[in-house]
């Protein structure tokens, strides 16, 4: 019977669906964002290049010393500290200036200065924009016990920071 | 204004005696005052004379080497107008890099491993024949234009007269 159906496949409804099992791909799935059917999705240019272009495409988003080879094998630089650190700046930065950041947080740390820089839309009235700059250096500087300044770019409109639709 | 001469020294007269004096990459190096703490203050105080240094090395670390390429621009523009005598200054072709393998899955699939790759891109700047003030001035300048994401490590090398107890007696 199923000989049959095999020798004569237009006899085999076209409504049966077929049901492929394969192992685990293990696939990279981080940073990928999957294209979707009306390609109405935006994509910014940080977000359009996947995590191995960085370095070549991209570029980091925290730059501190962390990562160097150290001299001696056990000294660390505080490394634990600054990425937990980051997660906070990054989370306060998108909370405080809430739907206006328009970019990754980028946190570069000279010594003892923390620059947090980002780019911004401009759908606050200036004077608020200004109050929140300050509010933001000031506690974040307190919290994280040393000078925090803001570097920030303004764009008009969302929509000009998007790099492609997918 | 201090004058920042180019010290020639006569070999004969002083023996080199090495004194790496390193300090931890990423903090500005110390510009202590000799503090004179526990001199009487009727006693005249001479004149403090420079001290010499034949020798200084700069090894710089990097996550982005281009970033070092420009810093090491800047630094060798700034020992020029300073009449620093620049020495060999040369970067390895490549980087250290500190790589492992990682399990993919949480759970079993031991087939499927990511690699990871950590590097550090190294520079490496020579200066010659500076006195105290022109290299604490320089240190102190080149240092607090650091980039992020850049170490720093100086070592230098001083010259010291011959200590008077291992002078050879002229008689």
């Amino acid at each position: 019977m199923s000989l049959i159906r095999a020798l004569q496949p237009s006899l085999i409804s076209p409504q049966i669906r077929l049901i492929s099992s394969t192992c685990v791909l293990n696939k990279n799935q981080s940073g990928r964002y999957k294209v979707t059917p009306k390609k109405d999705r935006p994509l910014t240019y940080e977000q359009s290049n996947p995590p191995h272009q960085i370095g070549h495409r991209k570029a980091w988003n925290s730059w501190n010393v962390a990562n160097l080879k150290k001299e001696k094998p056990g000294v660390h630089q505080r490394e634990p500290q600054m990425i937990t650190e980051d997660f906070f700046i990054r989370k306060f930065m998108t909370a405080t200036f809430h739907g206006i950041v328009c970019s990754e947080v980028i946190i570069k740390r000279q010594f003892n200065l923390i620059r947090v820089a980002f780019i911004m839309s401009r759908q606050l009235p200036p004077r608020k924009m200004y109050f929140l700059i300050g509010y933001t250096e000031e506690l974040l500087s307190y919290w994280l016990q040393c000078p925090v300044t803001l570097e920030i770019n303004t764009v008009a409109d969302k929509r000009d920071v998007i790099y492609k639709y997918i | 204004m201090f004058l920042l001469q180019k010290s020639r020294i006569a070999v004969s007269s002083f023996s080199r005696i090495v004194l790496p004096y390193q300090n931890s990459f990423g903090f500005s190096s110390e510009l202590q005052p000799r503090s004179n703490e526990n001199k009487p203050e009727n006693v005249e105080e001479a004149p403090e004379k420079d001290r010499l240094y034949s020798h200084l090395e700069i090894e710089l670390k990097g996550i982005e080497p281009e970033v070092m390429k420009s810093y090491v621009w800047f630094a060798k523009t700034a020992a020029k107008h300073l009449d620093i005598e620049v020495g060999k200054c040369y970067a390895p072709k490549k980087s250290t890099r500190t790589r492992w393998s990682i399990l993919k899955s949480i759970h079993v699939h031991a087939k499927h491993h990511a690699q990871y790759e950590v590097r550090t891109y190294y520079y490496f700047l020579n200066f010659h024949n500076l006195t105290q003030s022109t290299l604490e001035t320089y240190l102190e300048y080149i240092q607090r234009n650091l980039p992020e994401g850049t170490g720093m490590k100086a070592t230098k090398v001083e010259l010291q007269a011959i200590p008077e107890h291992i002078k050879v007696n002229p008689s």
